[in-house]
This record gives C-alpha cells, structure tokens and sequence, in this order.
C-alpha cells in the first residue's frame, strides 16, 4: 500500500458519510419543493425512493471501503502502517455506524411535512 | 545504534553552539521587536492578547449579570444591553477562544514535534497583526458606543440595512473577517508545520495526541471559516451595495445568512473544543503517570467528530420550519456526536484509573473540566431532541446549555494549561497556594451562575432580554446567578494575581518538572529562540521514556544539524507518513514586512468600512505588493545538491524538494478556497429552491464572445503554466519566460471574457439571482487576476535567477493556481448559463 493512500484513508469513510448527508438533505429540499413526493411508483413517491437510493449506495460503496481497508497490506515500515490500517478500519466501520443512525429515519418519515 | 552521536562533548561546545544559534534565531529588544517572527513570540502574544480579550469579555458578561440580577433595571438601557451581549459572545468566540488555541499550537507546535520553528513564520506573524487591528477595531467600536448589537450570530434581516442602518453592522462584518483571515493562516500553518516539520523518525503514529487533535481542528477550520467569510462578503455587499442575497422582496432569503453563519458556527465549537481535548490529553497521562489508552481510537473518534460537527448546523435552526425528515436527519447527527466525545472521555478516565494520578495544580482544574463539560454534553444531547429543542429554543436553558460546553470544555482546559506549561515559560513551578482557591471559586461560582440559568430558562425567561417584571417568577434565580457570576470573577481575578506572582516568585525547576514524556520538555526553560541546539531522532510516542538525558545531549549538539551553515535559520523537513529526512526547510528571518503587510490590510478593512472604495483598491494594492515583497528572502539562487544534516546524513533544501512546505500550503489554501466557492453555489441552489418571488424577472442573456474568450483565456493560461514546469521548457530561460508571458495573457483573456459577460447581466440589485450571478463572475475574475500576479511573479523569479530546473517550486505553485481558476471558470460558466436554461425547462 501506498503510505501517502493510507493516510488518505482515515478520513475516507466519513468523507463517504458527509456525502451521504449532503445529497439526501440536497435531495430532500428539491424533491419537496418540485412535488417528487405526490406521485407513486408502485406505492411508494419517487422522493423517497431517490433518499433510499442515496442512502444505500452509501452504505455499499462503505462497504466496500471497509473491505478494502481489512485486506491492506502491511508495507515495509510495519508499525506504522498497522496503525494507519487499523485507524481506516475503525473509522470506515464508524461511518458505516454514522450513514445508518442519520439515514433510519428514511423508512419512517413523511418527507416535506 | 540510533544514528544520534553519542560521545560526551564538553560544555564550552554547547555553549559556543548556543551563541551561534542565537545570533541568527534571536530578536533584538526595543523597536526591532515588532518585527519579530519567530514562534515563541507570536506564540506568546497570541496568548497574551487572547488573555486581554478575555478580561474584556468577562467584564461584559458581569455588566450583564449586572443588568439581569434585578428586575426592571434601569442599569444598562436596551441599546447597550444589546451591544454588550453581541460583543461578549464575538469577544469570546472570536478574539479569545480560538485565538488563544492558536497561541498554544503556535507556541508548542515545533517544540512537540522536535522542530526549530512553525513552516511560515511570517505568515504567523502577520496573522498576529490582523488578529491584534480586527479585534481593535470591535473594541473601539465599543468603546465609542458604535459596536454592533445584533446578536453574536447577526441574523439578517435584523442587521439587514433596514433594521441596522448604522455602521454597527458593518463593524461586525469588517472586524471578524479580518481575524478570520488570520485564523485561515493559522490553520494552513499549523497544518503544514504538522505535516511537514517533524523532528526525524516521527511517524505519523508516533506523533502527540496534541498534533493530531490539532492537525483535525485546523482542517476544521479550514473548511468551517469560509461559509462564514463568504456569508459576511454577501451582507456587506447587500448593505453597502444593494445586492439583495437575504432580501425576500427581491428573491433573497434571511434564512441564507442562518446557514451560511451555522454552517461555520457550529462546528466553530469543536473548533474550540478540540485544542482543549487535545490540551487534556497531553497533560493528563503526565498526571496519571502512565501512557494514554486508546490512542487510535482517540484518533479516530477526533476524526468522526470533525465530520460528524459539520452535520448538525441546523440543529439551531430547528424553529425555523424545516421539513421534518430533514430535522431527523440533523437530530440523528447531532446525538450521534456523543459517541466519539464519549470513547475520548471513556480514555481519560481508563487512563486515570489505570495510573496513579498525583493532584497536582493542572489536575485539580481537569477534574473541573470533567464535571462541567459532562453536565453541558448531557444538556446539549436534550437540545438535539426537536420536540425539547422547541420548548427551549432560545431560552436561558440554552444559554446555560453553551456555557458549560464552552467554560467547561474550553476554559477549564486553558487554566490547567496555563499553570501545566508555565514553567516551560518561566522556569518556575506554581504552588497550590493561590491557585487552588481561584479554583474552588471559579467552579462553584461558575455552578451557581449557570446550573441555575437551567431553572431561568426552563421557567421560560428568553435570552437576549434587558429586563424582566418582577411577576415573572425570574427574579431569585438571576439573582443568584449573578451572585454566583460575581463569585466567579473573584476567582478569575485571584488567577491572574497567581500567575503574575509566579512570574516573580515561583519556585525554579529544572526542565521537565512534571516528568512529561513529550518533547517539549526538552528545551530550556525559558526555550531559546531556536528551541532545539539539534533535532531529535525519535523513537517512539514519548521520546524521554528510553532517554531521560535527551534534553542535555540536545543542547550540546548530539543529534541533527547541531551547527550553523550560512547564516541560514535551518530546521529538519520529513516525510509526512514516515518521518523519514526529506529536506532541510530554511526559514526566513525577522521582518517588517508582515507588520506592514498587516497594516495595509487594516487600512483596507477600515476603507471598505468607511465607503472609501478607491482608498481600499490602493491598500489592496498595497498588501498584494507588500506580500510579494516577501518572496526575495526566499529560495536560493543556485542547485546546492544533497547536504549534511549531520550523523552522516544528508539532504537537499526545501527549495529544491519535489514537496515542500509551501506546495502543501497552496493546496491547503485552495481547499478553504474551494469551500468558500461551494458554499456559494450551495446558496444559489437554496435560493432558487427556497427563496420566494423566483424565478427572476431577467435571466443572464448568452454571451457567445464572452464565454469564448473566458474558456479560451483560462485554458491558454493553464496549458501555458503548465508547460512552463515541464523538462524541457523549464530547462531554458526565454522559453519558459515565455511560456509565463503566455500564461498571463491567457488569464488577462478571461478576464476580459468575464466582464464581457457581466456587461450583459441583468441589473444586480434587483434580483438576488443577478446578485448572485455577478458574483460568481467576479469570483472567477478574481481567480483570473491572481493567476496574473502569479505570472509575473514567476517572469520576475525566472529573470533574478531564483528558477532551474531543480528550483521550480515558485512556477508549479503558479500552475496549480492555473489549474484551480480553469476549474472555477468552467464551473462559473456552466453555472450561470445552465441555471437559465434550467429555469426557462421547469418553469
Ligand atoms: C466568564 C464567565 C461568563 C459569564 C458570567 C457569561 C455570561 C453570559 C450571559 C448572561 C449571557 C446571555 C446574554 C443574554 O442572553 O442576554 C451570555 C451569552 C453568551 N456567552 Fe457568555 N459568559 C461567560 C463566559 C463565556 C465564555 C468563556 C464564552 C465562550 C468561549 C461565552 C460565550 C457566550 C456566547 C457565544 C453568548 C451568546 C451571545 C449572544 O446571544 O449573542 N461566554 N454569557
Ligand atoms: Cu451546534
């Protein structure tokens, strides 16, 4: 592994997390204001089902980080990358944590009420 | 073994080292003194001043228990009240708390890291110039009865110029965007000097917590201040020029100014909160005599919480009718916050518990810190509960609420750090004599004041309020919150007593007084000017541990660059991951030339002020020339090639590094850059989704010519900059002089392209959409006539010989600027001819 990368990717899940919360807030302010929410695709308003499909390519593409991160390599300075490894893991699994509380209520909520 | 010399040298050595050294570290007393750039300095009056700032804020909040203990008082009228509320929150959020965390990372950051200096001391100086002229300016103003009273967080449209048709307003605006500017240089700084300026061998993991903490707040910060610089531009262009960003009549929104202000304000207090975490986690294991636990995880949860803060600004923005799902989204972040402030607070008390904790002075005050930060946390979970949120908005609940968070998570933190690092400053130990009492005083007067103000609040008494009738109800608990203020100040008062006798009387010590395992201890105390008479090889998290003598082999030259070469101020550069030797980082000297340049940005700040436009174009000119003025001490003016660091290594200059500090500082400014860039299109977007009368009566025509000539202009000075750093070019003088020739006149094409466009726009003040898009347009303009500058800067570092093709940093830094304004034009233009074209499809 390139060591400048893994320095990179500590911050890498919650920078995945941030865009998460940006575009379903961004989403969430234009669908209510163009009325995504008054039509049905099978049941359901397009609003909500863009936010979930927001929320769960979120989730995979940290899934994917996290993955990533537990199968690095150690390089040649061995302590340090442990810990940059380690760091990566802790705070891909945190952001994984942080998109599902801030996302749950997607399923419950009325948008634009 | 571990590369470091170690054969005894006599001490007449050190001592003719430590003459040498200072010849060309040192600063001269008397007048020279202003031109001081060195850390321990700026470090120190930072602190110094913060310290002043912070007496100013504290005499105004006793003016306001004052007013408040009684009800009815006729003590202060409405419009003083308002002027004194508005500025102790400024005072304390701007010209105290983050000022001081900036003294101490200045002061402590080369000392923990082993390095001789800060990455741009110039730079920290001039940022201590800026910060000392704009709190000036906000003091006077008070002073003069002019200070702005629209509350610390100047919603609009109160201070709109309808509702603020003073200069009060203005005041705000000019005189915090001035420290701003010197807290964005700070932060690039700091971020830089983490990086970058490390003592040899200390890796990234090995780093103090101290640098970690402070590395995140600055990044913070880097991203944190730009909403609010942009959002504080936009108000004075409304109030001076018309343009109406937060007019609803004119397809504005006040509610705009609400995100832009918490988009900042928010995590302004993590911003503050960080330092003193990391403050805590550097003295406490000293305490509990063992090492941190946890120090990962601490890494990591400091690296959620920077995230997590930026999340929630709307979580004071809950009664402004939000969708709900979007207030659940910002509730959900805002409890999530509690996790990583909990696993931080989860090590420190493992920590204690683990160790054998001695109570010493700094200890009693942590404790403090612990008791009142968890009830402000525990209350501020309750504020992230919308219904509850409703109920409290803007009561006292909430004023309480933020000063239990601030005292206890900033405050508490900084008075143990004072009497911790004291004797780094004095040589002398602080005894409990005073000490502890001040403490007893400050937290149950602190107690009283505001665990009280809960009550006040709950039984419904609004911030913000000169007075109250006596049938309210609210009279006994003011009154005893102001007893309990009062109590408080004696304490504060029976600090500084303390201190300032321990600056006479304290007992001396010997470094290291506290038996701390970070590197700072291992300089002098009082530090020298160069801090170290040779750096460090470090080895592990607390260099003293394996060797308890470093500070004496240090000081007799043992370790890397122990000599003077060339009248040159030399300190080590590393590799940001490994701490591996990269370059040898020279320093500039002492210089007038931040002071100046920090006085012609105030006579700027002051014309816009004033409406003196043409006044503020020339100082302008002045800061930008003033700036370039610095450039002539820096680089060198032939290939040196690798040289001796000592302990048989070697190294090349900064100047000829493929990564020196100033390329990182570049990419660190276009971040806050891009930031600022984003937020306004995040306002354009809000705008035209929120706002109401949209769409806009006239939309931007198509400009055919001027779009051609802007892309073409930008993509011309792009390919030109670049080119001028590639082998080949940059190899012979007259083509990469023009090559450079051909980059600015590429960048003076878009310019010319953008107020050819601009010339067609519809009139700005009568439309927020026009207003918006004019500036987009000046943005890039903007961008284009810096990249001007940086054009013939180059041309003038080619033409006095500061260019080869080992030393090209000065033309790659003019490349990347390039490369960023191509990027904003594109997006400038894609931007403000797409919208139309969108609006004209939906509507
Ligand atoms: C030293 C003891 C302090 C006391 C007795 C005190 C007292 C007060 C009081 C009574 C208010 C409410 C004013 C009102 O709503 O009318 C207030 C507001 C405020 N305080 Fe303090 N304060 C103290 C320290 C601090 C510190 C250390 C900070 C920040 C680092 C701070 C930041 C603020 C802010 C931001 C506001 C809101 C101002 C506004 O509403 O515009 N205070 N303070
Ligand atoms: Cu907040």
């Amino acid at each position: 592994m390139k060591p400048r990368l893994a320095l990179l990717l500590i911050p890498a899940g919650f920078v995945i997390w941030a865009s998460a919360f940006t575009l379903l807030y961004a989403a969430l302010s234009l669908g209510c204001a163009f009325g995504w929410q008054n039509d049905a695709i099978g049941g359901v308003p397009p609003l909500r089902l863009t936010l979930l499909a927001i929320w769960l390519v979120h989730l995979a593409a940290l899934a994917g980080l996290l993955i990533y991160c537990v199968r690095l390599r150690s390089a040649a300075n061995a302590r340090t990358s442990r810990f940059l490894r380690r760091a990566a893991i802790g705070s891909a699994a945190a952001a994984i944590a942080a998109t599902v509380w801030t996302g749950v209520v997607i399923l419950v909520a009325t948008p634009c009420l | 073994m571990d590369g470091i010399d170690h054969r005894p040298r006599p001490p007449i050595a050190a001592i003719r080292l430590h003459k040498q050294l200072e010849a060309v570290w040192g600063t001269p007393p008397g007048w020279a003194r202003l031109s001081a750039v060195n850390h321990n300095i700026v470090g120190r009056r930072f602190i110094l001043t913060a310290f002043v700032f912070f007496g100013i804020g504290g005499v105004l909040a006793m003016l306001i228990r004052a007013q408040l203990a009684t009800p009815r008082s006729a003590f202060l009228g409405p419009e003083v009240y308002n002027q004194i509320f508005t500025m102790h929150g400024t005072v304390m959020m701007f010209l105290f708390a983050i000022p001081m965390f900036e003294g101490f990372a200045i002061y402590l950051l080369p000392k923990l890291l082993g390095a001789r200096d800060m990455a741009f001391p110039r730079l920290g100086a001039y940022g201590y110039w800026c910060y000392l002229f704009g709190g000036s300016i906000l003091v006077i103003a008070l002073a003069i009865g002019l200070a702005p009273d629209g509350g610390w967080f100047m919603y609009t449209p109160l201070t709109s110029k309808t509702y603020s048709p003073g200069i009060n307003a203005d005041i705000w605006l000019i005189g915090v965007t001035f420290v701003e500017i010197s807290a964005i240089s700070a932060a690039i700084e700091i971020i830089a000097t983490i990086l970058k300026l490390r003592a040899p061998g200390m890796s990234i993991d090995k780093m103090p917590l101290l640098a970690w903490y402070l590395l995140v707040t600055a990044f913070m910060m880097l991203v944190g201040f730009p909403p609010l610089i942009l959002g504080s531009v936009l108000l004075e262009l409304e109030r001076a020029f018309g343009l109406p960003f937060f007019d609803p009549t004119r397809g504005g929104d006040a509610l705009l100014w609400q995100h832009l202000f918490w988009l900042f304000g928010h995590p302004e207090v993590y911003i503050i909160f960080l330092p003193a975490a990391g403050m805590v986690s550097t003295m406490l294991p000293t305490f509990a005599r063992r090492e941190i636990i946890g120090y990962g995880w601490i890494v990591v949860s400091v690296v959620a919480l920077a995230f997590l803060s930026f999340g929630l600004w709307v979580h004071h923005m809950f009664t402004v009718g939000i969708p709900h799902l979007a207030l659940a989204f910002f509730s959900s972040a805002s409890t999530a916050v509690a996790v990583p402030t909990a696993v931080q607070i989860f090590a420190w008390l493992g920590t204690l518990a683990a160790g054998r904790p001695q109570l010493k002075l700094p200890m009693l005050y942590l404790l403090g810190f612990f008791s009142v930060f968890v009830i402000g946390g525990l209350t501020g979970v309750m504020l992230a509960i919308v219904p509850f949120n409703w109920q409290a908005h803007d009561t006292h609940f909430v004023v309480a609420h933020l000063h239990y968070v601030l005292v206890g998570g900033f405050v508490f933190p900084i008075l143990a750090a004072t009497y911790y690092w004291l004797p780094h400053l004095t040589g002398r130990v602080p005894r409990h004599s005073l000490g502890a009492p001040a403490f007893w005083l400050i937290l149950i007067g602190f107690n009283l004041t505001f665990l009280v103000m809960h009550w006040t609040g709950l039984l419904g008494m609004p911030r913000r309020i000169a007075s109250y009738g006596a049938e309210t109800g609210w009279e006994w608990p003011n009154l005893l919150s102001s007893i309990g203020g009062f109590i408080m100040a004696i304490g504060f008062a029976l600090f500084t007593v303390d201190v300032l006798m321990h600056w006479r009387h304290g007992k001396r010590c010997n470094r290291n007084p506290w038996g701390a395992g970070t590197l700072e201890w291992a300089t002098a105390t009082p530090p020298p000017s160069y801090n170290f008479a040779s750096l460090p090889l470090v080895a592990s998290r607390l260099p003293f541990a394996e060797q308890p003598d470093l500070g004496a082999r240090l000081a007799a030259g043992a370790g890397y660059l122990g000599f003077v070469r060339d009248q040159a101020l030399e300190t080590l550069g590393v590799d940001a991951i490994s701490g591996r030797i990269e370059q040898i980082v020279r320093l500039p000297n002492r210089s007038f030339l931040p002071f100046v340049s920090a006085v012609a940005t105030g006579v700027f700040f002051l014309a816009v002020l004033f409406k003196l436009y043409l006044v503020a174009v020339g100082a302008l000119v002045g800061v930008i020339a003033t700036l370039l003025l610095w450039a002539p001490s820096s680089g060198g003016r032939c290939d040196r090639g690798p040289l001796p660091v000592g302990n048989g290594k070697t190294a090349v200059l900064h100047s000829e590094a493929a990564s020196p500090p100033a390329l990182w500082a570049l990419w660190l400014a276009l971040a806050a850059d891009a930031t600022a860039f984003a937020s306004l299109g995040f306002g354009l977007l809000f705008l035209w989704v929120v706002a109401p009368n949209w769409p806009p009566p006239e939309l931007l025509p198509w400009s055919p010519w001027g779009t051609a000539l802007t892309i073409a202009g930008f993509a011309v000075a792009l390919v030109a900059s670049y080119l001028a750093t590639t082998r080949r070019i940059l190899a012979r003088a007259n083509r990469r002089e023009a090559a450079l020739v051909f980059a600015g006149l590429g960048q003076i094409g878009g310019l010319v392209g953008c107020a050819v466009i601009i010339s067609a726009a519809p009139d700005p003040t009568r439309h927020a959409y026009a207003a918006v898009t004019l500036v987009m347009l000046l943005y890039a303009g903007l961008h284009a006539a810096v990249g001007l500058v940086f054009s013939g800067f180059g041309l003038w570092r080619s033409r006095a010989g500061f260019i080869s093709p080992a030393r090209s940093l000065d033309l790659r830094l003019g490349a990347i600027w390039a490369g960023f304004t191509a990027a904003i034009a594109v997006t400038v233009v894609l931007t403000v001819f797409g919208l139309p074209l969108l609006m004209r499809t939906t509507s």
